[in-house]
This record gives structure tokens, sequence and C-alpha cells, in this order.
């Protein structure tokens, strides 16, 4: 009962430890950190960084390179059929498998 | 210099209006920096970062909330994408321990004690700062908001982008959390202590 006691009174000290708390206070030097930080923020790199990831030019490169794929995508599936198709005249020829003319399809019989 | 004009300064680019803003801001933007992240070094690159950030875009800030918001609310989502970079580095540490490459060797800072603490609290302080790193992310920035900047509730709500009421419940929660975690820890070490 003491022990329960104990803890709950240690718990309770851990909890308003906070009270009074001071501010922590930043180096004196800051702003000359902060001024180094903007010089080297000003470079090349880090100009076309910012470029890139503005919301408009991100969507934009996006959606160029969606439209890039599927172009790419329905280019290939056209020149698959048109693949196929020839190779599929080439047996019909190779089998005389042409569409008989129409004097062919009814021919007289003797 | 009120802070319409040290808007419309800091907008013009103005170097002695953003040293204002830096000398004027510094030690609160550091400081909820620090309670949040519990990380001196890390805590200072984030208050540069923060001045940075701000300079940056301070054309596009439209003065519906007062400045101290605004850069409060940068340092909150700064300090909390630290914190995100940091656990993916301790899990990407972790999975690369377990194939037997040395990782996982990411400093936690388990002792770390805030410099505004008082003397004779600098131990129980340890042990709860230790409790709040476990709470769920909005209950931590919540709290660390209230108890170590200070902040009222009305403030963090519009950091947070939340009702007063929601900001209550959030800090009630954290509470409650704390308190369970901190009674299983003293029940756990009361043969130590």
């Amino acid at each position: 009962m003491k022990d329960k006691g104990d803890i709950e009174s240690k718990t309770d000290a851990a909890l308003n430890s906070l009270d009074g708390l001071q501010r922590a206070a930043a180096s004196p030097f800051l702003y000359t950190k902060v001024q180094v930080k903007l010089k080297e923020d000003r470079s090349a790199w880090s100009a076309l960084g910012r470029f890139i990831s503005q919301p408009k030019v991100a969507i934009s490169v996006c959606l160029i390179l969606l439209l890039l794929n599927t172009w790419i995508l329905l280019s290939v599936i056209s020149s698959r059929v048109d693949e196929r198709a020839e190779q599929l005249n080439d047996l019909a020829l190779e089998y005389h498998f042409e569409t008989p003319a129409l004097p062919e399809q009814n021919p007289i019989q003797p | 210099m009120n802070e319409t004009e040290l808007i419309v300064r800091l907008q013009q680019k103005e170097e002695a209006a953003f040293r204002q803003l830096v000398e004027g801001w510094k030690d609160r933007i550091y400081n909820t920096a620090l309670g949040l992240i519990q990380q001196a070094e890390d805590a200072e690159d984030i208050t540069q970062d923060v001045f940075v950030t701000a300079l940056g875009s301070i054309g596009e800030f439209r003065a519906e909330s007062g400045i101290s918001t605004w850069l409060y609310r940068i340092t909150v989502n700064k300090s909390i994408d630290h914190l995100r970079k940091k656990k993916r580095k301790k899990l990407f540490g972790l999975v690369l321990l377990i194939r037997g490459k040395n990782g996982g060797q990411e400093n936690d800072n388990p002792d770390f004690i805030h410099p505004g603490v008082q003397l004779e609290k600098k131990q129980e302080a340890a042990i709860l700062f230790s409790a709040i790193r476990k709470l769920p992310e909005q209950q931590r920035i919540a709290y660390s908001l209230h108890k170590v900047e200070g902040l009222p509730m009305a403030e963090i709500g519009k950091i947070l982008n939340l009702s007063e009421g929601a900001v209550e419940s959030l800090l009630q929660r954290a509470k409650q959390n704390l308190r369970k975690s901190l009674l299983s820890y003293y029940q756990n070490n009361r043969h130590e202590r």
C-alpha cells in the first residue's frame, strides 16, 4: 500500500516537473548562421530544386511523363497489331488462303 | 515597429527587418523545436531552417494568422518531418542490423534534460521527457507546445488547425497516457530507486 502511494507521488512529481520551466535560449550567433545558410541556399542546384518542387511545375512534369507513357504504350500496341496482320497476310499468301473471286465461289458445274 | 509594418518590410527583403525577426523570435522557435525533438544540435538546425523558410515564403504570407502562429506552424512541421526522417533511418538501421551490417546506431538521446528545468526537478523531468517521446504524434505536439513553450490552448488550436475543444481533449489524453507510462516505469524500477 505504502509502495503504491510512493509510486503515485513519484508519478505526480514527474508530471509536475515541467512547472516553472525556463525558455531555452538559442545561440547568440544564430543570425549569422542563418545568413550563411541563406547564401548556401541561393546556389544554382538549390534554385533548380526549388523550381522543380513548385507544385505547378511538379504536376506539369508528371502529366507530361504520363502522356508520354500513354503515347508510347499506344504506339507499341498498334505496331504489334500491324505486325500480326502482316504475318497473317504472309501465311495466307503462302497457303493460298486468299478470298476466292466471285466466279470461283460458284463454279459452273459441267 | 508593429507586426504589419514588419511583414511589409520583410516582403521588401529589408535586412534590418529580417534581423529583428530572427532576434525577436529565435528563443521561442528554438525552445519549441527543442521540446519537440529533444536534441539541442538538431533543434538549432531546425531553428535556422525555420527562418530560411520564413524569409523564402514571406511573399505568400497572408495576415489571416499572426506572425507567431505562422512561425510556430513552420517549426512544428519541420520538427515533425525531422522526427519522421529519424524514425525511418532508425527502421532502416534495424533492417541493416538484422541483416548483419552495422546499423541501428541512431542516437535516441535517452537522457534528454531541457536546460530550463529547475535543478531539483531534473531527474523527474528526464523521465517525463522519455515518456513524452512515446506519445502519439498529435498528443506529443500539443503537450510540448503547452508545457514546454507555455502556449495557451487557443494558440495551439490555431497552429494545428484544431478547435480549442480538440486541443483540450488531446492534452487530456496525453496526460492520461503519460500517467500510465510513468506508473509502469516506476513500478518496474521501484527497487532500483
